[in-house]
């Protein structure tokens, strides 16, 4: 049976984990079953093949900083550092805060490589268009680096879709 | 017996789900005095956040000279709830860090002792030099949700994707430096402050992962042509 004086130690930490939770809702997207948004390819008139390879290669490469990959060093705080005991509910709350984002985050880490990969085709003039599943899974869906790389940039450089360019 | 063992194994899974390891600025206390030891600068920002109306923290990166590794060595972030001063949706930041050149990289949700990278400005930003002994004036921060932003002029004309649904993890950003020489009062003592000299930065990789973006033009110092990051100093 737990004593009024522990209600009173932990409260703090629940006001830290209310508080990032607070925060960490603004991360949560809405459930997004729009199959333009998952399934979707690119096209620039008149860019010749190896311009839209190349073009199509640096986009792939910023979408492979995943949210969850550790920089290769890690660095510690510096020893001055030191942390205020008055902020320690905070820190302990932000780490379950955090982690409750990084749930966040986990469950949307391809929107934000399909977002990256948007916004850089769309910077070098690239429209967006709509595609099936199955069109998609044998270009942007291809494991591969080089193969998938390929196909997305012979479709970008290839004839214009008949379908309506979607807001990028 | 098992209660400590089960906290202790649930904060090193918690401490391990932090993807970005970073220095963090070591902020100023409103109410105290400002001291800038010798071997390290000072920098004051601003911040005006849409829709969150709540300050986010900065992802600054150190370039690092030719003796020193990988600059991941370097990231340096802000930290939330740290301000020296609010007056209505504007928030002020002052901290000191080591003096160096320094690229505004992007932004990150910072919260205790954990950070997560949200934009990167991967596909073009400014760099700036960070004076030892100085107070840096950095401007003033303008980020907004990329489906409903502000109506800061900085964001007319610009390309705009489409949200996928989390404000925080797909801003735009914009810098509006500050022009001159100003002061600021910190902790009752007035310090002078040097504004930020600007220079247009390239595309850099997406190493510590986040929404790829690019900073919004900034008249005079960083403009785009297509994709391509123009240097507006150097024409």
């Amino acid at each position: 049976m737990l004593a009024m004086r522990h209600y009173l130690l932990i409260m703090p930490f629940i006001f830290g984990c209310w508080n990032s939770l607070a925060y960490a809702q603004t991360f949560l997207p809405p459930s997004d079953n729009k199959s333009e948004e998952r399934y979707f390819l690119f096209h620039k008139s008149d860019v010749p093949i190896d311009r839209a390879r190349a073009d199509v290669a640096e986009c792939d490469g910023f979408t492979q900083g995943s949210i969850f990959r550790r920089p290769p060093t890690t660095v510690n705080l510096p020893a001055n550092q030191e942390l205020d005991p008055r902020q320690l509910h905070l820190f302990f709350g932000g780490l379950v805060g955090v982690a409750i984002v990084g749930w966040a985050v986990a469950s949307v880490d391809g929107k934000i490589g399909r977002a990256s990969f948007r916004h850089c085709m769309m910077y070098k003039g690239y429209n967006r268009y709509a595609v099936s599943e199955g069109d998609w899974k044998v270009t942007m869906g291809l494991r591969d680096d080089d193969q998938r790389i390929a196909a997305v940039a012979l479709i970008a450089s290839g004839p214009l879709p008949t379908v309506p360019a979607l807001v990028p | 017996m098992k209660a400590p063992l089960i906290a202790a194994i649930t904060l090193l899974i918690l401490a391990s789900m932090t993807p970005l390891s970073a220095k963090k600025l070591i902020h100023a206390r409103g109410n105290e005095p400002l001291e800038i030891g010798a071997n390290e600068g000072a920098i004051l920002f601003r911040e005006k956040i849409y829709p969150a109306k709540r300050a986010i923290s900065l992802v600054l990166v150190r370039l690092p000279s030719e003796s020193e590794p990988s600059p991941l060595d370097n990231v340096v972030t802000t930290d939330v709830g740290k301000e020296v001063s609010q007056a209505g949706d504007e928030y002020t930041f002052i901290g000191r860090l080591p003096p160096g050149s320094y690229v505004l990289a992007g932004t990150a949700y910072v919260d205790g002792g954990a950070a997560l990278m949200l934009t990167c400005l991967c596909m073009g930003t400014v760099k700036f030099d960070i004076a030892a002994g100085k107070l840096t004036d950095m401007g003033m921060l303008l980020a907004s949700a990329e489906d409903m932003p502000a109506t800061f002029p900085e964001f007319d004309n610009l390309k705009l994707g489409r949200s996928f649904g989390a404000p925080l993890m797909q801003y735009v950003i914009a810098l509006r430096p500050a022009t001159e020489a100003s002061s600021i009062l910190v902790g009752g003592i007035s310090v002078v402050t040097l504004p930020a000299e600007y220079q247009a930065f390239g595309k850099f990789p997406n190493l510590l992962g986040g929404t790829v973006n690019r900073l919004a033009p900034v008249p005079g110092i960083l403009g785009y042509e297509a994709d391509q990051v123009v240097d507006l100093k150097a024409r």
